[in-house]
């Protein structure tokens, strides 16, 4: 079930805390349900797609390069959300779709997490009716 | 590999294959063997946790993240005991009378389609909800709707002991929504109809009228299946296609069948829909209480979509929300205030959008978002927002938008917000639920691949019983349609028995 070298997973929470802001706070290895989550599912997708989801990865930092001279890693928080939000809003339709690929994959890892719940204020109950306003 | 012989193999449980099994239930008292061949297993009640992604995983093909070909769009369809009935939600609509007209098939007509559901609507307890059991998001909707004027209809829902715990689409905690898997199947069953579950079916020998599937072994959830693990050839001399719009097309596919009908496969069609957010100021709490309760389809004919009222959980909701960072954190952290509405165009029979398969066999849905369709998403998300702020929203958020949200001082530029040119393939999410199509019914080989009553062209005794018969799309939720086709097309084997089976086969 690992998929993501310790490299690939260190970027990836990189990329989490500029996706969801609250996410910063993970760090390497600090909420494995988020990597069980994220190397679950994927491992349960076709390895073609897999790779292209490395290949993404890479292509952000070969982007940054270009755009900026540094590695996504090197740029203040700012570069990073110009890189991003070119990713999501840019011309380019094959990046708009890589972009939300890895958008859904975190949001998958950060908000499939059952502890979130209280957190974001969602506190579902089995007999919801019995919550329900008068 | 193991052989097995049946008068009547049914492949797939969900609203089509289950309406069908039990509809053909009978005839196992006249002699006749029947099974159902489910690829997906039964679960028990107590493995319905409403865990989000344990519970998509579970339940749906890719977890519910079934990729189009060119990614632009995800499709959602289970694979369980009971289909796709398992996850929907239960709203129980009759097809309306102009769709019908539209589809223009030689043989449907609308007041037998329109009786057929009467009758699934008694089997499955469809019932307006006590208005007390009407939660907030639900009012909201209503509350907007009225007070810019537009219609707005209370859904009638399949409930039997609803606790309003909101996860319908996770499968329900409660065992309340009647579907396939609560009351067609085991009424099925009762009468001596097989059910084998785990059960993958990969091809169908048109010339020996053989089925060989294969039995998956379980990973300790859900039941195990009445037969070994192992592969299966099947002799039936009946077999009803019930897989799916997705995978009955692919599995004809499989099954050479292209060649001989050029429109397998082809007019596939799903209602695109957009979940669309709004936040307010106070808790509006949308995942208690049944989380639909009100449509409007004021816009069907002009613009071409209805809006209905959802609730989603927190993944399927980050992921609909286009953007990301502190904004988009700002709207999740507080589930409590949101109210959602769901977008469903009504999209065209095409051609070109269809179903293939790849090199393994396995479906490739080739769909193209339209112009056309785009138009009504654009439409849809300004009335929404029209409605999120009369209903009293804070903001509201569009995911084809100049901003992230639309404040409430700005409702009066929401047409200059929300612009074609705002809306970007690739960075809105779209999903589909409402697959149809692929399988059509007509009138011959060209443009179909059913006659009227499911019967493939050609080959007299392979039907076709679930969503892939519409000819074009449903215009409304689709479950109660399809269990209509489906006991039309039980009918239409029952009226040919004796031709199909051998008159010998009956009470031997
Ligand atoms: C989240 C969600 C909510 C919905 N809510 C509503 C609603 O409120 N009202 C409404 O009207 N509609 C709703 N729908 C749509 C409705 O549930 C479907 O249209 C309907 O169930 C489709 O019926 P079907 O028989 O065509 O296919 P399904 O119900 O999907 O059944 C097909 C079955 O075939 C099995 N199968 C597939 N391939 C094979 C194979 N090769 N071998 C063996 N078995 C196979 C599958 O595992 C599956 O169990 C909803 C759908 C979703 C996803
Ligand atoms: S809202 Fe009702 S039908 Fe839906 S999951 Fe909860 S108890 Fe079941």
């Amino acid at each position: 079930m690992r998929i993501f070298s310790e490299n690939e997973k260190k970027f990836i929470e990189l990329l989490a805390g500029r996706v969801v802001a609250r996410a910063a706070g993970l760090g390497a290895g600090a909420d494995e349900r988020f990597w069980e989550i994220i190397e679950g599912t994927l491992s349960g997708k076709p390895v073609k797609l897999q790779k292209q989801f490395k290949v993404f990865l890479i292509v952000i930092k070969i982007l940054s390069f270009l755009r900026f001279g540094r590695i996504f890693e090197r740029l203040g928080a700012s570069q990073q959300e110009v890189i991003l939000h070119f990713l999501q809003d840019g011309p380019i339709v094959i990046f708009r779709k890589g972009f939300w690929g890895l958008k859904a994959l975190i949001f998958m890892g950060y908000y499939g997490r059952q502890k979130i719940g209280p957190e974001i204020h969602y506190t579902p109950s089995k007999r919801g009716n019995e919550m329900l306003k008068p | 590999m193991i052989t097995k012989d049946y008068d009547i193999v049914i492949i797939g449980s969900g609203a089509g294959g289950g309406t069908a099994a039990k509809e053909l239930a009978p005839l196992v008292k006249e002699g006749l063997k029947i099974v159902v061949l489910e690829w997906g297993p039964q679960f028990r009640e107590e493995e319905f946790t409403g865990r989000e992604i344990e519970m998509a995983n579970r339940l749906y093909f890719e977890g519910g993240g079934f990729l189009t070909k060119d990614r632009s769009m995800t499709l959602a369809f289970a694979k369980a005991y009971g289909g796709t009935t398992v996850v929907y939600t239960g709203t129980s609509l009759v097809v309306p009378k102009k769709t019908v007209g539209r589809w223009s098939v030689p043989g449907i007509s609308w007041e037998d389609l329109a009786r057929r559901s009467e009758k699934y609507k008694q089997e499955n307890n469809v019932h307006l909800l006590d208005e007390p059991l009407i939660n907030e998001n639900n009012r909201l909707f209503y509350k907007g709707c009225k007070e810019l004027g537009y219609s707005v209809e209370q859904f009638p829902l399949n409930l039997r002991g609803c606790q309003g715990s909101g996860l319908c689409n996770l499968g329900c905690p409660n065992q309340a929504k009647q579907g396939t898997n609560r009351v067609q199947l085991p009424q099925a069953q009762k009468q001596g109809v097989e059910v084998v579950t785990r059960c993958e079916v990969k091809k169908i020998d048109p010339d020996k009228r053989t089925i060989q599937a294969v039995i998956h072994s379980g990973n300790g959830v859900g039941l195990s299946s009445a037969w070994q693990p192992g592969f299966y050839e099947i002799h039936s001399k009946v077999v009803v296609v019930a897989a799916g719009a997705v995978n009955s097309s692919a599995l004809l596919l499989r099954s050479g069948l292209g060649s001989r009908l050029p429109a397998l496969g082809r007019y596939f069609t799903v209602h695109p829909a957009l979940i669309l957010t709004a936040q307010h100021d106070q808790p509006v709490a949308n995942y208690y209480g049944h989380p639909k309760s009100y449509f409007s389809s004021e816009w069907a004919e002009s613009d071409r979509f209805l809006l209905e009222t959802c609730a989603y959980f927190p993944f399927t909701t980050a992921k609909n929300l286009a953007g990301f960072g502190p904004e988009h954190g700002r709207f999740m952290a507080r589930m409590d205030r949101l109210q959602m509405i769901l977008v469903l165009a009504l999209d065209e029979a095409l051609g070109t959008n269809r179903v293939t398969i790849d090199r393994d066999g396995s479906p490739v849905v080739d769909y193209t978002i339209t112009e056309t369709v785009i138009n009504s998403f654009i439409v849809a998300m300004r009335k929404s927002a029209e409605i999120f702020f009369a209903a009293g929203a804070g903001r509201v958020h569009a995911p084809a938008c100049k901003k992230f949200t639309i404040e409430s001082e700005e409702k009066n530029e929401i047409d200059r917000l929300i612009a074609r040119e705002d809306f970007k393939l690739g960075k809105v999410s779209i999903t589909g639920a409402h697959l149809m199509g692929g399988c059509r019914m007509g009138t011959n080989e060209t443009d179909s691949v059913t006659n009227s009553w499911g019967q493939v062209h050609g080959i007299p005794w392979l039907y076709v019983a679930d969503a892939s018969l519409f000819p074009k799309c449903a215009e409304i939720n689709p479950y109660l349609t399809i269990m209509a086709l489906a006991d039309r097309v039980a009918e239409g084997v029952k009226n040919r028995i004796g031709e199909l089976v051998g008159q010998g086969a009956i009470n031997r």
